[in-house]
């Protein structure tokens, strides 16, 4: 490699247990933003396993290069077969093939989506957006009753979609610099995976003019707590990421967030925040088991409440 | 008394625009209706921040006695429920 050379190389996991090695690896592209930096390789060539977490990922870094002319003519080595199979199975095949030709803008990629119902089913994938004619309403009416009939419970249904409807909300209200925030669900009988990513300004960077002494893992962690929202006096309510840890905690599922520099991981009840590595943006991974399914009913109690409400 | 069928929207509200929607229908019918009823059948929740906007203003704007005479909230589930009232108490 000579000097003036840009090398990326994909870890040979690029899984939720292994996401920060895959983003300390190419977390450089955001610093390219509109550099057009020459003789830039990407390589994936050493890529056993990937899951949902990071084949978002791995689109969302390629998208933000494209996006944001980071590179001029970057050379990105041949998809193994296992990685291009994982591409088909979550739906990028589309997004994935266009986004490196070029043939086609950015956001004009977010028009193609998909739902399939086998054993399993997916969402994949979703944009997010702040464009005046998008309508998400369409989008929620045509795809979220399939899976209200695949989850013939009542209330698995519902909780899927009281953390859906918050973590679409929270990213199209929060994710400012980003027009392009994209969802991804996939889920089975036994339990979903949810995940969220963005290249907004991230939850920290938000949150910071608020809690200016804080460190960025305490500010991080402060987001988790009920009522903490970076628009106060406003219809914010704070609810969002308190409802989603919760409701992980009291399923025994799995939810993580990384934004900016730092990280909050609830697995299983054990939580950790700390430092990581830089990520530009917001991502919200959650796994929820469905043997138990908790909704905002059984987390908060309006039985006290003073408020008096004519419910026929 | 007139009826304003939320169902359209099921099985979720989350949308920013589509909330301000429902706010400025229930606002203009109650220029003209004494009692309204907001029907939400279908609806199987609400981003937290649909809700305040909606119910949350309502009763800022309203009040407390004549949201209540003025309001019939009909087909919510103990899911919906909850979250309209905790986001009438957020609002408060």
């Amino acid at each position: 490699m000579e000097n003036n050379e840009l090398l990326f190389i994909a870890p040979k996991n690029i899984t939720r247990q292994n996401i920060l090695e895959f983003i300390r690896k190419f977390n450089l592209f955001f610093k390219y933003k509109n550099i057009r930096k020459e003789n830039c390789y990407v390589f994936f060539n050493n890529v056993e396993k990937v899951d949902l977490l990071g084949i978002l990922l791995t689109y969302k870094f390629l998208e933000y290069s494209v996006k944001n002319n980071c590179f001029s003519r970057p050379i990105l080595d041949k998809f193994p077969e296992k990685f291009i199979e994982r591409i088909k199975f979550y739906g990028f095949e589309n997004f994935m093939t266009e986004l490196m030709s070029k043939k086609v803008e950015a956001k004009k990629l977010y028009n193609k989506l998909k739902i399939e119902f086998n054993d399993d089913f997916f969402i994949a994938p979703i944009a997010i957006k702040k464009d005046e004619d998008y309508k998400e309403q369409d989008l929620i009416s045509k795809y979220l009753p399939n899976i209200q009939s695949y989850y013939e419970n009542e209330k698995t249904s519902t909780m899927i979609f009281q953390i859906f409807s918050e973590i679409i909300s929270n990213f199209r209200a929060h994710a400012v610099e980003d027009t392009q925030s994209i969802i991804v669900v996939h889920g089975n009988r036994e339990k979903i995976e949810m995940v969220c990513a963005d290249n907004g300004y991230g939850i920290i960077e938000t949150l910071k003019y608020l809690y200016k002494n804080n460190s960025d893992e305490k500010i991080l962690a402060k987001a988790m707590i009920k009522n903490v929202t970076s628009k106060p006096k406003t219809d914010h309510m704070g609810y969002g990421l308190w409802l989603m840890n919760e409701v992980t905690k009291k399923t025994n599922g799995i939810f993580e967030c990384y934004s900016n520099s730092s990280f909050y991981r609830n697995i299983n009840g054990k939580i950790s925040c700390k430092r990581g590595c830089f990520w530009q943006g917001t991502i919200v991974y959650i796994e929820l088991p469905l043997c138990n399914p908790i909704t905002i009913s059984d987390l908060e109690t309006i039985s006290d409440s003073k408020i008096k409400i004519n419910f026929i | 008394m007139k009826t304003i069928d939320l169902s359209i929207y099921s099985p979720i509200i989350s949308e920013q625009k589509i909330s301000a929607t429902i706010l400025n229908n229930i606002k203009d019918t109650l220029k003209e209706e004494d009692i309204i009823t907001i029907d939400m059948s279908g609806i199987k929740s609400m981003a937290t921040f649909c809700a305040k906007q909606i119910f949350g203003g309502l009763y800022k704007e309203l009040g407390s006695e004549n949201f209540f005479k003025r309001i019939e909230i009909k087909n919510a589930t103990d899911n919906v429920k909850t979250i309209i009232i905790i986001s009438i108490e957020n609002n408060n």
